[in-house]
């Protein structure tokens, strides 16, 4: 069985202003223990899986030591197996096994990209956020603009030749012009892979409560369409592919952690507050890092949920993930997992999006038009 | 048993006073209810009543009581809503008495329906003994309640008894009170039959069961009866009484309180207030007070899945079997489908049918909002009465429009008469009276228009006055009045079942308010939906929908699937709940809106 592994390391260098995450302070001691506690998990994990690609996110996980990160992938080497086996890729296919670290621009130059790459490290994806300093000073960011370009810099002489960045609109304050200057700073470093959301205002965040007070406005609802229109644009424009809603990639760029989400492929995460999905049920690990590290220490991690999955529930979440990738669920994939034909049994429904222009059909694929992108939740609920 | 022993009462109170609690202590007491049966307020068995802490039906028990003077009494307590919708109803419960027990509560005072019960009691000649209630609790001012009595009503209460009930203080004292002070039953034994009926229900097994207080004379199993008003003739297959549970005798007799089986199949044949008669040897008049009850409020009650319909049919037909006072009749909107137009007392009435339709029954219920009975007089001369808005006919076609007019009779704290007057002006309401009880309080009279009172009059009244205002009213008749059917359109198309009648001063306002709450409570959609208020073809207000441009979940990782995957399949189900009409989906909260306007 194939599957992506991802490890959560909760530490941040502080907290931004949007962020609902319960994530720490970084500790020297904590995070010892945190190690020991995910070592722990890795090496009595009871699923055999053949790891493909591997994550590691956060928090931000580069404050972590690089002998505590050695650790963990030591632990995941010896339970997996990891780079002794068959990377899982198809036949001439020449990208290299994905093996991705979140890291913060502002603190990429204290690290040692070199000690990294030595454990297999081969893609890092920077939060940049916003090229604006007014706009990174408002979210509460601990890097300024340049400090994208110093980090992408630092990461590409020290031997990572796959970088992705982060953006962020519909932000308060923002308007199109900061937003194509923010695309344009981001295209001109020469990133492999582009994201971009919209900001979710979370709440109990110190940005949500402005909002709600009206201290801060965000964009009105036609300028944040016309702003995620116009980024698709300008990005495919200057190369990039948009792959998922809000994924974009030069070709053979695409995320292939993140592609295992939307394919309904398996995943095992480790650590405090981090998901899977093997066999056929979805689990989440205990929050809070000292519940998951006594959790650990008490003989394994305990789950803050579980859930077997139904045939409908496999269903929706086929349809749901599917829709999400520019190319759309396959009806034959459909039909091979659920023993029955998607576009029989939501005939009515498909008619009607393609009728209102939301969905279209082709190539034996079922994917969003521009238009369906927009208000694809509605879309999704359609064919629920 | 000699009537001498016989006493026939019945407790009247504002709601929450105590009312049932202080007939369930009586029934402990007596040991007529052990306490292992005793469940709280034993004579409310409906689940309703006893969550919401009313009477809707009225209840007769017989409890032997041994007095201090070493005679064993009956005591008849006959039960009785206390709801201003069941006035009829109360006053023929009265009818069957010859004395009640006015609870007040001595930390509340007299409000409006304590008024209002007391003058039906006195209207009745009923002896009345004041009870001085929730004595326990530290709020209470029983002797400023005692004052209150006096001069508010103009009882003696110096002999009021002190209760609680809740306690068990002062139970004995009040079952004294009853044998001292309430007269015994007179009535001539030898005389024709004469029984008022004051309830009736339907019983699976056995029918009809009347409950009767015998005036005159006596039954029992075999009489031939007839009943007044229908003149229709049964046989007499059991008579009883209630403990509460019924158990046979042999007769009632004059004065007696108890139950009649005689074979009656519908509910509406056996009606509150008509008399009961020997068939044989029939009483030359009828007791008097009896009249027909006829809804005053209606609304269009519709299955929310269509596939219903017959269900909702059949529990229309079980409910109205026990109640004779609803009405309903199978009726066609454009909007909604095939539905029923309903007809109830009054909002409470209403509202308890619903939640009874919905829980006994298992039916999820559209329930347009509520309407009175306009008197239409045509160009042509016919006068028709007009329960439904969408059935007036045309404006040109219309001479003469009446609508039912109620006497409020409002107790309110001195400190919100203000509030209170200015409502009761905005509502059309023509002020009679304002008498100061004391520095505290007031009794504020007014005449108002019924279809203003039915919409939030009441909601209003209490969140005004923090709750503290209480309101009691009367029918007082039909009476001219300048009135409009105020239409809205969604993307120009009439939505029936949103269509009202208000009076033409008020048009362009509620007009407004009605597009505005609308907006608030229609989700934007794929397509942009136009509110629209009309009066004929006149547009008096517009709103938009603006349709929704984005929705769109921009994160989806390992950790978010199952979350938004519910939070998508919630949403399904919340969308399954709304009304399509067209292109536009209303949600069911908007055909009520016309309700929660200024919310």
């Amino acid at each position: 069985m194939r599957a992506g592994i991802y490890v959560h390391i909760p530490f941040c260098p502080g907290k931004c202003r949007y962020c609902s995450f319960n994530s720490v302070p970084y500790d020297d001691q904590a995070a010892k223990l945190y190690v020991d506690a995910l070592v722990r998990e890795i090496e009595t994990c009871p699923v055999d899986v053949e790891p493909s690609i591997i994550y590691i996110g956060g928090g931000t996980p580069t404050t972590l030591p690089a002998d505590g990160l050695a650790s963990v992938i030591g632990a995941i080497n010896g339970r997996f197996g990891l780079w002794n086996e068959p990377t899982g890729h198809k036949s001439g296919d020449i990208v290299p096994p994905e093996f991705t670290i979140e890291a913060n621009p502002g603190t990429v130059s204290g690290l040692d990209v070199k000690a990294l790459t030595a454990l297999g490290v081969n893609r890092v994806s920077l939060g940049a956020q916003s090229f604006s300093p007014s706009e990174l000073a408002m979210l509460g960011r601990l890097h300024g603009p340049a400090d994208v370009a110093h980090a992408a810099g630092t990461l590409r002489r020290g031997g990572i030749t796959n970088i992705s960045l982060d953006l962020i609109y519909s932000l308060p304050g923002q308007d199109m012009r900061s937003w194509k200057e923010s695309l344009a700073q981001t295209v001109d470093l020469n990133p492999e892979h582009i994201s971009m959301y919209d900001l979710t205002l979370e709440e109990g965040t110190p940005l949500y409560s402005e909002v709600r007070a009206g201290r801060l406005v965000m964009p009105p609802e036609p300028v944040q369409v016309e702003m995620y229109l116009c980024a698709v644009d300008f990005l495919e424009t200057a190369g990039y592919r948009r792959y998922e809603i809000s994924n974009f990639a030069r070709p053979g760029f695409a995320c292939r952690h993140n592609i295992n989400y939307w394919d309904c492929g398996e995943y095992l995460g480790f650590g405090a507050g981090a998901h899977s999905y093997a066999g056929g049920r979805r689990t989440k690990n205990i929050d809070g890092i000292t519940y998951y590290t006594a959790a650990a220490g008490a003989g394994g991690p305990s789950l803050a949920e579980s859930e077997e999955l139904s045939p409908g529930d496999m269903e929706r979440e086929f349809i749901m993930l599917g829709l999400r990738k520019a190319a759309g669920l396959e009806f034959a994939e459909f039909r091979r997992r659920f023993g029955h034909d998607l576009a029989e049994s939501r005939r009515e429904a498909i008619a009607r999006l393609e009728g209102a222009g939301l969905v279209e059909t082709s190539g034996g694929r079922l994917r969003l038009t521009m238009s369906g992108v927009l208000v694809s939740n509605a879309v999704i609920r359609e064919l629920f | 048993m000699k009537t001498t022993y016989i006493r026939n009462f019945s407790i009247i109170a504002h709601i929450d006073h105590g009312k049932s609690t202080l007939a369930d202590r009586l029934l402990e007491t007596t040991g007529t209810v052990t306490q292992r049966d005793m469940t709280e307020q034993v004579l409310d068995d409906m689940d309703l009543e006893r969550e919401r802490g009313i009477t809707i039906k009225a209840h007769a028990v017989r409890v032997m009581y041994k007095a201090d003077d070493g005679e064993t009494y009956i005591l008849n307590l006959i039960d009785t809503p206390g709801h201003v919708d069941f006035t009829y109803e109360v006053s023929r419960s009265l009818a069957a008495c010859e004395g009640v027990l006015l609870i007040v509560d001595s930390t509340q005072g007299v409000e409006a329906q304590t008024l209002a019960n007391a003058y039906l009691a006195i209207d009745n000649s009923l002896e009345i003994i004041p009870i001085i209630n929730k004595i326990d609790l530290p709020s209470a001012d029983p002797e400023r309640v005692r004052d209150e009595i006096e001069d508010i009503i103009g009882l003696d209460a110096s002999e009021a008894v002190l209760v609680s009930a809740k306690e068990g203080i002062g139970v004995k004292e009040t079952l004294e009170a009853i044998v001292k002070k309430i007269p015994p039953p007179i009535g001539d034994p030898d005389a024709p039959l004469k029984a008022l009926i004051f309830d009736s229900w339907f019983d699976n097994y056995q029918g009809v069961i009347i409950l009767v207080r015998v005036v005159d004379g006596s039954v029992r199993k075999g009489t031939r009866i007839k009943l007044f008003s229908n003149e229709k003739v049964f046989d007499v297959l059991e008579v009883g009484y209630s403990t509460p549970k019924l158990l046979k005798c042999d007769a009632l007799e004059c004065g007696e309180v108890g139950y009649i089986i005689a074979g009656i199949r519908k509910v509406s044949d056996s009606k509150i207030g008509d008399t009961v008669t020997n068939a044989d040897r029939p009483a030359a008049e009828p007791l008097p007070g009896y009249r027909e009850v006829k809804p005053m409020v209606f609304c269009g009650l519709y299955p929310t899945d269509t596939k219903q319909y017959e269900d909702l049919r059949d529990a229309l037909e079980k409910l109205r079997l026990n109640d004779s006072s609803f009405s309903y009749e199978p009726e066609t909107s454009l909007a909604l489908g095939f539905g029923f137009r309903c007809g109830f007392l009054g909002l409470l009435h209403m509202e308890i049918s619903q939640e009874r339709l919905e829980r006994e029954f298992s039916l999820s219920l559209l329930s347009t909002a509520p309407t009175v009975v306009y008197k239409v007089t045509k160009v042509d001369g016919e006068v028709i009465m007009v329960d439904n808005p969408t059935k007036l006919p045309e404006p040109t076609k219309i001479a003469v429009m009446e609508e039912p007019f109620i006497l409020a009779t409002m107790m309110v704290p001195n400190e919100y008469i203000g509030a209170i007057l200015s409502l009761c002006q905005e509502k059309r309401g023509i002020q009679k009276d304002i008498n100061y009880l004391d520095r505290d309080r007031a009794i504020v009279t007014y005449e108002l228009p019924l279809n203003e009172v039915v919409m939030d009059f009441y909601d209003k009244l209490k969140s005004m006055s923090r709750g503290y205002a209480s309101l009691d009213y009367e029918m007082i008749g039909y009476r001219e009045s300048n009135l409009v059917k105020l239409d809205i359109l969604l993307n120009s198309e009439i939505v029936d079942a949103l269509s009202l009648i208000t009076h033409r001063d008020k048009s362009a306002i509620r007009g407004r308010e009605l597009s505005a709450k609308l907006k608030e409570l229609i989700p934007r959609q794929q397509y942009e939906v136009i509110i629209q208020a009309a009066i004929g073809s006149k547009i008096i207000a517009r709103e938009t929908v603006r349709p929704l441009r984005k929705d769109v979940t921009a994160k989806c990782y390992g950790g978010d699937i199952t979350r938004k995957r519910k939070l998508l399949e919630k949403q399904k189900e919340g969308k399954k709940k709304m009304k399509q009409l067209g292109s536009v989906e209303i949600p069911q909260e908007a055909f009520l809106a016309v309700l929660k306007v200024n919310d």
